[in-house]
């Protein structure tokens, strides 16, 4: 029995995954808060729990996000764009092979375009601001009171969706305060916030990938409102995979069992 | 107009040049209150001056980690200490002796006019961050380029010695920055504006550059009050092309495979004649060079051999911001090229000279500047394109870092087309738009990482590729392993 685990030290969620013999035996996440170290061992814990094993039965752990060097359980820890392409494409497509992954984060957003070997061909990242984020979606949930998993029900009930100008989180922020003061409609403020995400996402991808099999992962892909935007923009249907939140922590347990067999490729 | 070759000649303006109006103004346009109070500004800049030196000892930490670092490199290191630089007293005893310095930005200031006439130039572009937030109190735009706003604070903090021992300052008008920047400095220092037209191979845009050189000349001639005569041109063009041919062979050993010298040190010992007497460069990047002919011969690595070839281009890295190549360097990738006008650009196309007679050494060391330029504020630029590629198949890039200063548009307006023609040739590219300021490093790192591993595995994917080929040429094995 082979047992590996990948950790994601996200800025907002800490995920973990444990694989088994090449099959996922638990995952998890959890708020990564002020102690990320901390948050790792739990999430690596519960995640244990899941697949009834202990650390010890761990044979290697691989660490990825950027709180990957705070984790001294790990083994090694690799780079989260990596680990994310090798989730991705091992977790595959009904509509072929994965060429693009558009990931939304807590703090940064990415797309990423894979060649026909699931190898990173391209990537582009947001720039340091939190526009197309989980934080905005986390912003303007406060905002609403509205808790953040019901985004994207609410928003799908929009006939009348607002147009959000701002692409700044402080801009959109007040810019929010006043459709609310207008009386505009929840869903509809919440489906323009979607859809102006969904706008930047997909201009980032369109600049690296143009191909149609595109993988959308991170914690925000949960949300039907933000993927119904982001299929709408870019005209055609995009795959999440059933536990979009630990794609990246799954590619870390990959490479983990990557450097157990061979000489550490990942790639 | 007389040639007259083998004598000292009169300048042709001798009567206009000692009549060069003062263009300053009289009460300053932009008032600055913090330029008002002694005590806090003197405050400032040593606060200032604390962390550049910080900073300073930061990254030549780091590059001394290098195992096996060129012992030649201990001058660059010394004279990179900026502001505490042995240069310094030099420059101060030059001054005593009743000796001009003239501050330059870019690289387009004739820097053999301004040596001619017994002068120091000295280049103040800034790679100081903690200066931005000062020079922002009089350019408080937050989309405009870092490195203007870092230019300016220093001279309202008194910050650079270099930049306070100036006398005058060429600032080109290549891009909105330089030319607002320009316009500010005129309350804190005698600026020499330079107008660059930005279509450059037209008869009518050579002759108002050479008009501009010639106003310089005059400018230069009136400050120092040396005439320039045909024997210092001379002697300042051989001196620029002898820095040059030592350049040449610098960056000829930049192909060695594996790398003989790391990209950051490159960077350092291209900028030390920014502020240094060029002849002494000449002598210590001569030691250099030998040192390093002796590691290609012995098969002497600076660092692992395996290392994914990196060549640096876009907006100027200014020393102490080493911010990008140190990034570069410290996640395995190494930097073998760059194209950076505060790198490498100043080697192209050497002055070139027909006869040694003033008006076609005047003529060609003028056009020296401008002609080869490959600077963005040209259209078309298609040679800068055509440059890169060549560079890319020279040095065997494996993946370019274009570098955007974040407000520098005409850098960013030509990345596009720059990782195209790169990914024509196989070669990926990676844009990275920042500031100065250190707060983007770990985002920065990530994708970084992500593109030296992007590259290792297309090199993986190359040699696989290769193996096949090879198999099927062979024969014995062909077809299925395919």
């Amino acid at each position: 029995m082979t047992v590996t685990a990948g950790v994601d030290m996200g800025s907002t969620a800490t995920k973990a995954l444990v694989l088994v013999d090449g099959r996922i035996a638990g995952s998890t996440a959890r708020i990564t808060g002020a102690d990320p170290e901390r948050a790792g061992e739990m999430a690596l814990k519960e995640s244990l729990d899941q697949a009834g094993l202990q650390l010890e039965d761990v044979e290697y752990i691989v660490a990825t996000g950027y709180g990957r060097r705070a984790l001294e359980l790990a083994d090694e820890s690799v780079n989260e764009i990596n680990a994310n392409a090798r989730g991705a494409a091992w977790l595959g497509s009904s509509e072929g092979t994965v060429r693009t992954i558009i990931d939304i984060g807590g703090q940064d957003s990415k797309v990423i375009a894979l060649d026909e070997d699931g190898v990173i061909a391209d990537f582009v990242m947001n720039d340091k601001c939190a526009a197309g984020t989980g934080k905005f979606l986390e912003v303007i949930a406060d905002l609403l009171e509205i808790p953040i998993e019901d985004l994207g029900d609410i928003s799908l009930r929009s006939t009348k969706p607002v147009n959000i100008n701002s692409t700044c989180v402080v801009f959109a922020q007040s810019e929010v305060v006043s459709l609310i003061a207008r009386k505009e409609a929840p869903a509809d403020i919440l489906a323009g916030i979607h859809r102006s995400i969904a706008s930047r996402v997909t201009t980032m991808a369109r600049r690296v990938s143009m191909d149609r099999v595109v993988v959308f992962d991170g914690g925000p892909a949960k949300n039907k409102g933000l993927l119904a935007a982001i299929e709408a923009e870019l005209g055609h249907p995009v795959v999440v995979p059933r536990h979009p939140q630990v794609v990246v922590a799954l590619g870390a347990a990959l490479i983990a069992a990557d450097m157990l067999t061979d000489d550490g490729g990942g790639a | 107009m007389p040639k007259l070759f083998g004598r000292k000649r009169p300048n042709i303006r001798d009567a206009a040049a000692a009549e060069v109006p003062d263009t300053r103004p009289s009460a300053p346009r932009y008032r600055w209150k913090g330029g008002e109070d002694e005590e806090r500004l003197d405050e400032l800049s040593r606060i200032i001056v604390g962390r550049a030196k910080e900073l300073i000892d930061h990254y030549q930490e780091q590059m001394r980690k290098a195992p096996s670092r060129p012992e030649a490199m201990a001058w660059f290191d010394e004279r990179a200490r900026f502001l505490s630089s042995p240069r310094i007293g030099e420059i101060e005893e030059h001054k005593a002796n009743g000796g001009k310095v003239i501050g330059t930005m870019c690289v387009f200031a004739p820097l053999e006019l301004i040596r001619a006439a017994d002068a120091i130039p000295v280049r103040l572009c800034s790679g100081l961050h903690n200066t931005i937030a000062t020079g922002e109190e009089l350019m408080a735009d937050a989309g405009l380029c870092p490195m203007v706003k870092s230019t300016l604070g220093v001279k309202m903090t008194h910050a650079s010695p270099f930049f306070e021992a100036s006398d005058a300052v060429i600032v080109p008008m290549v891009c909105d920055g330089k030319f607002k920047l320009g316009e500010v400095l005129q309350d804190f220092m005698e600026v020499w504006m330079v107008n660059v037209p930005h279509i450059k191979d037209t008869q009518q845009a050579r002759s108002m550059w050479l008009d501009e050189v010639r106003a310089l000349q005059q400018q230069i001639e009136t400050l120092t009050g040396n005439r320039i005569y045909w024997e210092e041109l001379k002697r300042e063009i051989q001196l620029s092309l002898r820095a040059q041919t030592v350049a040449r062979r610098l960056y000829d050993l930049r192909k060695a495979d594996p790398p003989v010298i790391n990209g950051r040190d490159s960077l350092l010992v291209n900028q030390t004649p920014h502020t240094e007497d060029l002849s002494v460069w000449v002598e210590h990047a001569t030691v250099l060079a030998q040192e390093l002919e002796q590691r290609v011969r012995d098969g002497i690595a600076v660092s692992d051999p395996e290392a994914p070839r990196i060549m640096l281009a876009g907006a100027p890295i200014m020393w102490p911001n080493f911010k990008i190549p140190q990034l570069i360097e410290e996640s395995g990738g190494s930097i073998v090229a760059d194209e950076l006008c505060s790198g490498t650009r100043w080697l192209y196309d050497p002055i070139g000279i027909d006869e040694w007679i003033w008006d076609d050494m005047f003529q060609a060391m003028a056009e020296r500047y401008l002609q080869p330029s490959v600077c963005p504020c040209f259209t078309p630029n298609d040679p800068r394109i055509g440059r890169i590629k060549q560079m890319i198949e020279d040095f065997r890039v494996e993946g370019v870092v274009y570098h955007v200063l974040r407000g520098c548009h005409i850098y960013n307006g030509e990345s596009t087309r720059v990782k195209q023609s790169a990914e024509d040739r196989g070669v990926p590219m990676l844009i990275i738009e920042t500031e100065y300021s250190q707060e983007d490093t770990e985002q920065l790192r990530t994708r970084v990482e992500a593109f030296l591993m992007l590259v290792r595995a297309r090199r993986k994917k190359a040699a696989k590729a290769k193996r096949r080929a090879f198999k099927t040429i062979d024969g014995s094995e062909g077809g299925d392993g395919a």
